[in-house]
Parts: structure tokens; sequence; C-alpha cells
């Protein structure tokens, strides 16, 4: 089993490599040039040929590509991801405040409708047909097709300006630099968050469910005289879990990513935001290490439902052992 | 009775759909419209947020109770944006910085009274105790104040203003640099010829600057204007790297009368009273400034709303239907418009392509003149609402710079044709129009230019420049008329562009199409000292852009302010002219009130 896990697990290094290079010449085909989004058109078409040239040099815009590749995956590899270029910072520092956002909104949101997504499409399925499972159904349906911005500036309206219970947005308000001072601002965020993600996860294990308890090893475990708890849940739940696992693991990479909408309707200074901003602004450096990242997550979620799928199903890791041998 | 009410919301639905479509006036009919059927179709019990009840019940309230002044609790709250972004470190305040925080961390040497704007002698003095100005206008004496602190503790000195002014003039981003050229030796430091400005020298506490041409804006552009930053912390910093320079830039300080305390990027910075400030004591303690980068102007309109930031401003809000629907519904928001010399224009083509082959028709000032006439400036301006004047010269008509005797602006497609049959223009040639603005009101606007230039029969090709936006404009050149945004803080300066070692070189260049009046005018211009002379001049410049039609102004643009009248007390008086560069904030007027 380890052997199966540890070949997967060198295979993400290939993976990776290729990935990087695919990003850097993708991007570095991307029509538009980076002095143009640094310098504002106004400021440009007053600045001389010679402040142009010179800020070229030093953005390194003059190198080859392959200079700039090798330089660029240098750097990554010893910790320096560089500065960006449309606002100068150090990307290690800008991303150093806005994963550990990402991360709590994206967490506690992923959390939440895990719970509520896996209990209220369980409740759906078991009872199937009934006014309960229309109305989980219905909500579902909305959920899934309201946009996620509807929600939040309704959200923002009722709980922020009108009862003013909750911040209207932000990550935090002065001195409030402790998580329990932030939860207040991370309440609605990811509560809208969540209810997109909940409508889907109800979906798929309503669905999921259904498909189970429809197999005839559930009919035996009925015919055997096992409680409807025990039925539904140790051999229903657990069976319908792991095609919804994939869904779950696979959610993680907005763990890095952030999600662009819910950060600007809520103010709320995330990854996915930042992501846009370098997307319009063509600020390359930018947009290549958050690829970059989000690849890496997305690699690493793949490798862990590898490792669970093996886990739950045996089949699939002594299938895989089989072939090696 | 169900399939009625389906029935009902359908046909809402189709008419908000066409409303959406459809012009204003119509969609207000339409919008009455959808009201009714929602009526019919909605019991009218039900409460709603925001009805005009409610509205008026809360207007009722504002300024209730008696006023008290809350500056040692309270705290003002401000939008903290910046175009860099808020995410590693603040802006450097010789960019083109709309943000408030500048004017409070650093010091200028003089100020602008705001009640007299334009008169040097009635300023208000800051870092500098004196200013003294020689009869030919060519040197300039500061007697700096001995009593200045940075917040570190270093004592401010001349040394301070003479790197500021030298730095400027090696950076990339600076507006500075650009009014910097008449004083003595600048010109060999932009050359990279010399490392120190030959011209300025201090001397114990007497800073002197002299000029080789006399320039009375300097006082203006940059004496009033120029931040000065601490010679002692960025002095060893290289030009190229002063803006990356994060041991100063991560928490930046300054001389003015507040200085930054707590900064957690990318969220908030607070500021705390300098107790070393020199200047007249300001009331309020505190200042906390939230980023709204993330959010935008929808978020910084909810902070405002929700009562959390007391003003906004700047790039933060700029439509007007936007902004006067939050004041509508929220009594104690006060909007103020103020026109800015900000303003949208074509340049034309003179020199054509880079294939050495002049532009001869762009090259003709009866073409431009008739573009003048053809072009609809009132259907682009109010492509953006109330915030946008059409213009009839640079200047904008509520300026005291505006030549009154220029007839108002009017649109004469008749007459254009004429002047472009004089001419001889070739119609079945395309005009090639690019701009560079990426959003959609500029892509509008291009299709009302398509129109108006149909009318007389020309095909224009509008396109958007992306890429090596320099190479584009300057080198390749394969456009014709360019659109784009010029903004100068004296409105007669924006002829400023046509000067031979200016932008506009790159386009009309040395090309026969060059008027030689110019020059000597503007010039002229500069160098006058008198008011009423320097007026005569100004407004003889506006009739000789209207005539030659270097370039045609087509809107300028407003800024609007939201302040909090119910929290936020100050002196209105900065907010009346649009010719405010370099007046004082009057910091000590501003106060935090509440009704109780």
């Amino acid at each position: 089993m380890f052997k199966y896990f540890g070949i997967r697990l060198l295979a993400l290094i290939p993976k990776l490599f290729i990935i990087s290079i695919i990003i850097f010449l993708g991007l570095q085909l991307v029509p538009g040039d980076p002095i143009s989004r640094t310098v504002p058109p106004d400021k440009l078409a007053e600045m001389d040929e010679e402040k142009v040239a010179l800020l070229r040099e030093k953005l390194g815009l003059n190198d080859t590509l392959f200079e700039r590749y090798g330089k660029w995956i240098g750097d990554i590899f010893k910790g320096d991801f560089g500065y960006s270029l449309s606002t100068h910072g150090e990307i290690n520092k800008i991303i150093a405040n806005r994963l550990p956002a990402t991360l709590e909104l994206a967490a506690i949101g992923l959390l939440f409708a895990t719970i509520f997504g896996l209990l209220f499409g369980f409740i759906s399925a078991i009872k199937q047909r009934t006014p309960i499972d229309y109305s989980l159904t219905t909500l579902g349906i909305i959920g899934i097709s309201v946009p996620q911005f509807f929600f939040g500036l309704l959200a923002i309206l009722f709980f922020g300006i009108t009862l003013k219970w909750l911040p209207v947005g932000g990550r935090m308000g002065v001195g409030e630099q402790a998580f329990f001072d932030r939860i207040q601002y991370l309440v609605l965020p990811s509560f809208i968050l969540g209810i997109v993600y909940i409508a889907t996860l109800m979906r798929y294990t309503r669905g999921s469910m259904l498909d189970v308890m429809g197999k005839d090893y559930i009919k035996v475990a009925r015919s055997k005289g096992l409680s409807e708890v025990n039925v539904n849940i140790k051999h229903g739940f657990r069976n319908a879990l792991i095609p919804i696992m994939v869904i779950i693991i696979m959610r993680l990479p907005y763990l890095v990513a952030g999600t662009v909408i819910i950060e600007t309707v809520f103010n709320y200074p995330g990854m996915g935001s930042m992501l846009v901003f370098a997307i319009s602004g063509t600020d390359l450096p930018i947009v290549m290490i958050t690829t970059l990242l989000i690849a890496v997550v997305i690699l690493l979620a793949s490798f862990l439902v590898d490792v669970l799928s093996a886990l739950l199903d045996p089949r699939i890791r002594l299938g895989s052992d089989k072939e090696g041998a | 009775m169900k399939r009625i009410v389906v029935l009902l919301l359908a046909l809402a639905m189709v008419i908000a759909m066409f409303a959406a479509c459809t012009p204003a006036e119509v969609a207000e009919v339409v919008e009455d419209v959808v009201e009714d059927v929602a009526d019919d179709a909605v019991s009218s019990d039900d409460e709603t947020v925001g009805t005009e009840e409610e509205v008026e019940k809360e207007e009722a309230n504002v300024g209730e109770g008696e006023k008290v002044y809350v500056n040692d609790t309270a705290v003002l709250n401000l939008d903290w944006w910046a175009g860099i972004g808020t995410d590693s470190k603040f802006e450097q305040p010789w960019r083109d910085l709309q943000s408030l925080y500048p004017h409070m961390l650093w010091g200028t040497l003089f100020k602008m009274d705001p009640y007299d704007v334009t008169n040097v002698n009635s300023a208000i003095m800051d870092l500098a105790e004196s200013m003294t100005i020689s009869d030919d206008g060519l040197l300039y004496t500061f007697v700096i104040r001995d009593d200045v602190k940075w917040t570190d503790g270093t004592p401010f000195t001349g040394a301070d203003v003479e790197f500021s002014l030298t730095v400027n003039l090696k950076l990339v981003h600076s507006m500075y640099a650009a009014n910097m050229g008449s004083i003595t030796g600048a010109s060999a430091v932009i050359a990279g010829d010399a490392d120190a400005v030959s011209g300025i020298a201090v001397d114990g506490n007497t800073l002197t600057v002299a000029l080789d041409t006399p320039f009375p804006d300097i006082t203006t552009k940059i004496f009033a204007t120029m931040q000065i930053l601490p010679k002692h912390l960025l002095g060893d910093v290289d030009p190229l790297e002063f803006e990356d320079y994060l041991d100063y830039w991560t928490k930046p300080i300054g001389t003015g009368p507040w200085m930054i305390d707590e900064v957690s990027f990318p969220n908030y910075f607070t500021m705390v009273q300098n107790p070393d400030w020199y200047g007249e004591p300001v009331n309020i303690q505190n200042v906390y400034f939230t980023s709204h980068v993330t959010g935008g102007v929808e978020a910084t309109l909810a902070d405002l709303i929700a009562g959390n930031i007391d003003y906004a401003y700047g790039n933060g809000v700029n439509d007007i239907v936007q902004a006067e629907n939050v004041v509508a519904n929220n009594p104690e928001i006060q909007i103020f418009t103020r026109p800015s010399s900000y303003q949208r224009m074509f340049v034309f083509n003179g020199k054509g392509a880079n294939d050495g082959q002049l532009n001869e028709f762009m090259g003709n000032k009866l073409v431009r003149q008739a573009i003048a006439l053809l072009t609809d400036k009132a259907a682009a301006a109010a492509m953006y609402g109330n915030t946008a004047t059409p213009l009839k010269t640079a200047v904008l008509p509520t300026s005291s710079w505006y030549n009154t005797d220029i007839p108002e602006w009017e649109r004469d497609v008749e007459a254009a044709k004429a002047l472009l049959d004089e001419a001889g223009y070739d119609y079945s040639k395309a005009i090639r129009m690019v701009y560079y603005y990426n959003e959609q009101t500029t892509k509008d606007i291009m299709d009302i230019f398509v129109q108006n230039f149909a009318e007389v029969g020309i095909t224009v090709a509008p396109f958007l420049a992306t890429g090596d936006l320099g190479a584009i404009l300057y080198d390749v050149r394969n456009w014709d008329i360019m659109y784009c945004g010029y903004s100068t803080a004296n409105p007669v300066y924006i002829y400023d562009m046509y000067q031979t070692v200016k932008g506009y070189d790159k386009y009309m260049g040395d090309s026969e199409f060059r008027d030689e009046d110019f020059q000597p005018l503007f010039d002229t211009f500069i160098a006058e000292g008198d008011p009423i002379a320097r007026k005569a001049i100004g407004d003889e410049l506006q009739v000789w852009a209207i005539e030659n039609a270097y370039s045609v102004p087509i809107y300028g643009l407003s800024r609007l302010t939201l302040v909090n009248t119910q929290k936020l007390e100050f002196d209105l008086q900065w907010f009346t002219t649009d010719e405010n560069e370099g007046a004082s904030w009057q910091w000590s007027t501003w106060n935090l009130i509440d009704y109780q």
C-alpha cells in the first residue's frame, strides 16, 4: 500500500514541473505589455522613452524566455516569489497576508457546507418524496441557481446595514487581529459561500444515497432485520460517501484560490480577488505564482482522493498492485 | 388565481428586460408600469426597507438633539485607497495619489489659502517660515522652520527639501518632475549628467531655488503640493528602487499633524496625533483608514451607509447616479461635486505612421476644426451622467481662467461638412481611432463617434491599443486620432502638451503643420507673473487652441466626495473650487460631532 502511495506522490513532481512550464510559457503569450499596466496609460503617454527602457530593464522584461523561466523557478525554490509588477510589493508578503484570509473563509465555508450538505442530502434521501424532501430540493435548487453575489448583497443589507448585527465587509477591524475578534467578519461571507456548496453537496448526497439505497446489499441488510438507522447510516450513508468524498476533496483548491465573488462583495482581501486583479493588470509574477499554488493544491487534492479511495475501497490499491506486479 | 399571478410576474419580467435595454427616460416609464404590475400581484401590506415614509422619518431624525464635539472619544474613519493596492506597503506620495493620508502625514513648504487659492501672497506657510520671490521671478528663497522634527525625532532641515526636489527628477513615477524643468540644472539631472541640481542650495536654514526662466506656477505646482520626504531615511536609496524600499514604505514617517500608528496590510492602518506637530493644533485624535481595494466602490458606499466611514472620495466614488441614490436614502450623507481638470480629448497624428509619410489630413487644421464640430461631445459626456461636462476649450467653463468671450459649444454637422469639403477631404479614407481605456463606457463612446462621423460619410475604425503602448502610440503610430485623457491643475496649463519638448511633439513633431505662434505665446504665459496680464494671455491661448485644434477637448470629468455630515464637520471651502491645487486642508477646522 505504501508503495502505491509513494508512486502516486513521486508522480506529482514531473507533473508539477510540466505544469510550471505550461504556466510560464502560457502567460508569456498573454497579449499586452506589463509596462503599460505598471504605468497608467496617461502617465505612460507623458513618460520619455529612456525612462520606459530603464523600467523595462529593471523588470527583467528584456531577458530571454529561458533566462526568465530559470530565474523564476530558481527563485521559487529559494522561497523568493519576486515582486508584483503593478504594486511593486513582495509577493511573499502579499500572499502571506492573503492566504490565511482565504484559508479561514474557505475552510469555514467548506466545513459548514459539508456538515449541512451531507445532513440535508441524507435527510432528503431517506425522506424521499415527502414534503421535507420537496422543501430541501427546492431550497437546493434556489441555492444553486441564485448567484452568490445576490445572497451576499441581501445579507449585507439585512444583517449589516439594517440590523447592524454584523460588519458589512472587511476581514478585521482596528485592533481585532485575534481569530475570535474576526469571527464576526467571517460569519456572512462564509455562510454565503457555504450556501452554494451546501446546495450542490446536498443534491449529490441525495443522489448518491438513493443510488446506494437501491442496491441489493441494502435489501439484504433490511431482510436480516437490521434497524433502519443501522441500514441508513452504516450501510447506506457510508457507501454513498465514496463519490461524495471526491467532490468534497476536489473543493480543497478553493482554500488557496479563494472565491472572487464573495471576496469582492464582502470586501474580503483574499487570494481570489488578488488573482483577478493580477490577471486584469497583467501582473504576471502574481498570476504565475498563484496559478502554480493552485496547481499544487489540485495535485495534492487528487493525491488525497487516490489515498482515500484506496483506503475506502481495497479493490483500487489491489488492482494497482497487480498491475505493478 | 395562481395562473394570473404567474402571468403577471412573467409580464413584469419581460417589461423589466426591455427596461434594461432602453434609454433612461423610457426606462422610468417602464419602471412605473413594472411597479404597477408588481403591486397588483403582491399584497401592498408588506413592509419594505427604505420606503418613503421611513426615509421621511429618518430625515426628521437627522441632526436632532444638541451638537457635541467628540474629538477625544470618536475616531475619524476614512477610506484607504491606493492605486498600487494596500497589500504590502504605502504608495509614495509623488505618484498621482488621491488618498487623504499623504496630506495628513507629510508637509509641504507652504499651502495655498483655500479662500484665495491663486494668490501666492496669501499662502499659508508650512515647513517654510517664509518665502521671498525675486523681482525677476528667477529666485525663490525659503527660510526653513527650525522647530520641525520627523516623527522619529530627527530634526527636519533644508537638506530634506533639497533631497525631495532632486530625487523627483530621477524617479520613474513622479507627477512633479515635468514641472521642474525651469529649475537651473534640473535638465542635467534628468539627463543623468549630474547628480545634484545646481540651482538648489541650502545654507543653514535658508533654501534657495534658482530658475533659468520665470515660472510663477512653480509655487502651486511644486512648492505647495510636493510632500517633503526624509533624506536621512531615503537619501541613499537608488531612485529606481525608491518605491520598493520597504524599510520606509511599510510604515512611513512624516512631519504632518498625524503619524501612522498601527498597520495591518491589506486591511487598515491607524493614525494618531503627532506630539511634535508644529502647526495649528488639530482636534481629531485618532484616524482610521480602512481599505476598500478588494470590494471597490460598492464596499466603500456600504461602509459609508453603515456609518463605518465618514468620508468617501476620489477613485472610490465616481458614479453620480450611485452617489445620488446613496444620498437620497441616507440624509446624513451629503454629496459634493467638484469639477476637475481631468478631461478626455482627441489628439491628432500629423506625423503619420512610421513610414515617413506625413498624415496630410490630420495635419490640416480645417479637418481638425471639422472634427471638433462633428463630435457629439454632449452625448459622450452623458455616458458619465452629471459628472461630465462637454468642453468647448480645454478650460472648464466653471474655471476663473475660462475665456467667457468664447461662445458655448454647439455641434454643427453642416459647418463640419463645409470645412471638410474646403480641405478637400478624401471621404473614402477611414479614420483609425485609437483608445486605451478597456471599459464598456469607452466602447459605447466609440460607437457614438462612429455614428457622428458617419453623418458626413466618414468611416471611423476604433481600436483598443494593447501591448506596448509607448511603441504603438509614439513609434508605430498606426492611428489618425487618439482618444486620450489629460489632467492639469492650472487649467490653461493643459496647453503645455503642445510644447515642442513635450508629448505632443511625438505626434505632430516638427512637421510642417505646427503653428509657430504657439510657443512664444505659451512662453509668455508661463513667465507672466501679473495675474491680470496672465489671464489675458490665457484667453488668447484658448482662442488659439480652438483655431488650431491641435487637440479637441471632449468632456471634463468631475470628482465626487460623500461626507457624513452628521459625524464630521469641517470648513467646506475646499470643495467650492476646482482650482484647489496646493490648497490647505485646514485640518484644525475638522471636528467629529455627535447629536445627543
